[in-house]
């Protein structure tokens, strides 16, 4: 079935930072496969895919490309052998059009200048034929939402010559209905016989897409064999190698009560669409899903007030009726806190350390008198927040940027933890992170459940906010499409509801 | 950080020394007591600027704000013979209200604070030429105390004080609220605000510290000269960011300590002092200057990529 030479084959390749990040990895990768990479974050899935690239060089080990030794110094080397990479993080240029960013290295000119027109066409011809054609070549990069520039990104990446794709986490920032469209194209390149590389920490995905998959744990190579090989709760298991993930999953348990804790009134996130209103209750956990573009960002930082543009009312704890707040401080006061979508970018202080990013939002009230800070109790608050959220680290005056992403998250988190807040704004908390530290987030929320706190979590993850939620919002457009409970909501109902019909055209320019 | 201070004290600590053997008047406690006495002015400013900087923000007015305070105190002196502790606050005031204009501008305006400040700097030099007539108004011996060293001490009142100051910024700066949420916003201003802290009132209040601190230096600058020069600290703003860089400053915002800027500014006169007994020209003066700061934030960026690694 598969062709007998490998498309890529790596030899025990090690490589060691401060300490050894992969130990002898061999795997092969074979013409016009899937495969699929997953392991918790630290396993070396990142420094195996910088190595192949050519961003970073192995300390021990061979790799072969095409039956040719492959070792290459950098970036160049490896793009020069048809390798392309996607990283997770977005690597587009915002400033200039999607049109320039296609075709950045090699844009058509004209006596010196760029030939606009025949940019423009190139463009239009290129996202037509990924079916993209939605995306305007001449909308400005950074106005476009997260999802779209992934997809941007991957085009680019398939636009030109490719033996090879490496894509890091793609899915993490795409809506189901993106999802599917990358899938489709990963089909349509497996079929022209290129390999890719796909990491993934959605095992559900890896099982559907990927045609053999490799486990990393701790730097080793402990699985890689054909996907249908193995189930679920194996690869799970395999991953995290400890009690943490083994634990069969909890039932629901729902620590929801009757008083109101916060209610939305006719709250317009963009003009001409429905004003938005609900209700959560203390101890309710409400998902927000959506197609991206669908307003759950925007919905979350309205709540919060970090949005200029939206308007509407709220009640918090039955009391009076209030403008939505203007700025996050009055939002914080009123007993809000709000975990931001991008971690790094606004959710921790990467060069500060544990301690002072844990009491950022308490230190004033909890931590000090006269303006000046008791650093004894802001200690020892530090390290009771690091024992109850589990946090993996040396000591608290670590900078967060030295901890895993799971870890920066529960760090992220647990600052309202310590505040008090009573009610939490989840956007994505477990984006990116791995399924162990992503379980730890799911029961640190449940426990602030069950002391009465009230949550709204968004997810793109369905499956994350139906095991975890009491209620599910999903919005399209803008809109409240549908509110589902758990006594009688079903999978297939809440995907159907994120297209409802008049949003299917709109939705991907919404972020225009 | 007090690695960071022994660093910095052994740089000194190596200039001095590389001064006592190539000259022979260098290693005595005149020399030693004339830097001292030289550098109130700047220190002050530069703890201004090291708030400034830690927000990252950036404060090019304080040459010329430092000499509309100096021309404001003089002109109430002189012109309206004003009681010395009266005119002293309207100088003080002079420079608040600048940094008050500064922030705020900056701040509410969301325009960089480079160029409000840029803009600035011409309107105080304007100013203070209006003020003086564009004339060195001669104060006399009223204020001359401020910056006569004790015979005894051998440290002028002016050193002492910018010692205090020193010593109350670095207490802020690292043991108050305040200056944990500087330095956190300093750091990443997102995710500071999304911690639900208004961040306006400390970037505001890093504007107001540094005018308030050029007013102070502007009466110490009057005290020094007797008198009210219209022209007085000009590029003052370059040797402040100089000090404040040689003494680990990020101009990138986050990183900042009171104490090291005090030695970039002990580092920077030693090097002054040093080189004109030598009998080093003007043009290599500021040439050697200027390795010595490329050098220090050099090797400072290496030691911080060295850390990072370990």
């Amino acid at each position: 079935m598969l062709p007998p030479k490998p498309l890529l084959k790596i030899h025990e390749i090690s490589k060691s930072y401060a300490t050894k990040v992969l130990k002898r990895v061999t795997l092969d990768i074979h013409h016009g496969e899937i495969h699929g990479i997953i392991g918790a974050n630290g396993a070396g899935k990142s420094t195996l895919c910088n190595i192949i690239a050519g961003v970073t060089q192995s300390d021990a080990g061979e790799m072969h490309l095409n039956g040719q030794p492959y070792d290459p110094k950098t970036r160049r080397d490896s793009l020069n052998c048809g390798v392309q990479m996607v990283h997770q993080e977005l690597s587009l240029i915002s400033n200039l059009t999607v049109a320039e960013n296609l075709f950045f290295t090699n844009l058509p000119t004209r006596a010196g200048l760029i030939d606009q027109e025949e940019l423009h066409a190139r463009a239009t011809l290129l996202l037509d034929r990924l079916g993209l054609s939605a995306i305007n070549p001449e909308t400005i990069v950074g106005s476009l939402g997260a999802g779209q520039q992934q997809l941007v990104e991957i085009a680019i990446a398939l636009s030109k010559s490719c033996t090879l794709l490496i894509l890091d986490e793609p899915t993490s920032s795409l809506s189901t209905q993106e999802t599917n469209q990358l899938f489709e194209w990963l089909q349509q390149i497996r079929s022209e016989g290129i390999g890719v590389i796909f990491i993934s920490h959605r095992i559900p995905e890896l099982k559907k897409i990927t045609d053999r998959l490799t486990i990393l744990s701790d730097g080793e190579c402990i699985y890689s064999d054909t996907t249908d090989k193995i189930v679920h709760q194996q690869i799970l298991d395999l991953i995290a190698g400890t009690a943490e993930t083994t634990q069969p999953k909890e039932p629901f348990v729902s620590y929801a009560t009757d008083e109101p804790a916060l209610s939305v009134k006719n709250l317009s996130l963009l003009p001409n669409k429905a004003p938005i209103s609900f209700f959560i209750n203390r101890g309710e956990r409400v998902g927000l899903t959506g197609l991206v573009g669908s307003g759950r960002t925007e919905l979350l930082s309205a709540i919060y007030g970090v949005s200029d543009t939206s308007r509407g009312t709220l009640q918090i704890n039955n009391g009076a009726e209030r403008e939505v707040f203007r700025g996050a401080h009055q939002a914080a006061r009123a007993g809000l806190g709000m975990l931001p979508e991008d971690r790094k970018k606004s959710g921790v202080m990467l060069n500060l350390d544990i301690k002072s990013n844990l009491t950022i939002t308490s230190l004033r009230d909890q931590f000090s008198r006269a303006g000046f800070i008791s650093e004894k109790n802001e200690f020892a608050a530090a390290i009771k927040a690091i024992r109850r959220l589990k946090v993996k680290c040396d000591h608290v005056s670590q900078k967060v940027r030295t901890l895993s992403g799971g870890n920066q998250q529960k760090i992220a988190i647990g600052k309202w933890l310590i505040t008090d807040s009573n009610i939490l704004l989840l956007d994505e908390p477990t984006r990116g992170i791995d399924a162990a530290a992503r379980l730890a987030i799911h029961q640190l929320i449940a426990e602030a459940a069950s002391t009465g706190k009230s949550i709204i979590m968004a997810s793109n993850d369905l499956e994350e906010l139906m095991h975890n939620c009491d209620r599910i919002i999903v919005l399209a457009g803008g809109e409240i499409s549908k509110i589902f409970v758990r006594a009688t909501w079903s999978y297939e109902e809440i995907i159907k509801s994120c297209f409802s019909p008049r949003k299917i055209e709109n939705h991907s320019c919404i972020g225009q | 950080m007090l690695k960071q201070h022994a660093g910095l004290a052994s740089v000194l600590g190596l200039i001095c020394l590389i001064f006592s053997t190539t000259t022979e008047h260098f290693f005595q406690l005149t020399t030693f007591a004339s830097i001292a006495n030289q550098v109130p002015d700047l220190v002050l400013v530069a703890i201004g600027m090291t708030f400034v900087l830690i927000l990252k923000g950036i404060d090019l007015s304080v040459g010329s704000v430092l000499a509309l305070s100096s021309a404001v105190l003089g002109y109430f002196l002189v012109v309206h013979a004003l009681p010395l502790i009266f005119a002293i606050a309207i100088a003080l005031l002079t420079g608040l209200i600048c940094g008050a204009a500064n922030g705020i501008i900056s701040v509410k305006a969301r325009i960089p604070s480079f160029i409000v400040t840029l803009g600035m700097l011409e309107v105080a030099r304007g100013l203070t030429k209006l003020v003086t007539s564009s004339q060195t108004i001669y104060i006399g011996t009223t204020i001359e105390f401020i910056s006569t060293p004790h015979p005894m001490l051998r440290f002028s009142p002016a050193f002492i004080f910018a010692i205090t100051v020193v010593m109350l910024g670095q207490l802020i700066l690292t043991r108050t609220t305040f200056g944990r949420y500087c330095i956190a916003i300093g750091t990443n201003e997102e995710a500071v605000k999304l911690s639900g802290i208004n961040v306006i009132p400390y970037q505001v209040s890093t504007f107001l510290i540094c005018g308030l601190m050029c007013g102070t230096a502007g009466v110490i600058h009057a005290s020094k000269l007797s008198s009210a020069d219209p022209n007085a600290a000009s590029g003052l703003e370059l040797s402040a960011i100089a000090a404040c860089v040689i003494g680990g400053t990020s101009l990138m915002g986050g990183r900042g300590n009171i104490i090291s800027t005090f030695f970039g500014v002990l580092i920077i006169a030693t090097l002054q002092t040093g080189l004109a007994q030598m009998g080093v020209s003007d043009p290599l003066k500021q040439l050697i200057t200027g390795v010595v700061i490329i050098t220090a934030v050099v090797s400072d960026s290496l030691r911080q990529r060295w850390t990072h690694l370990n």
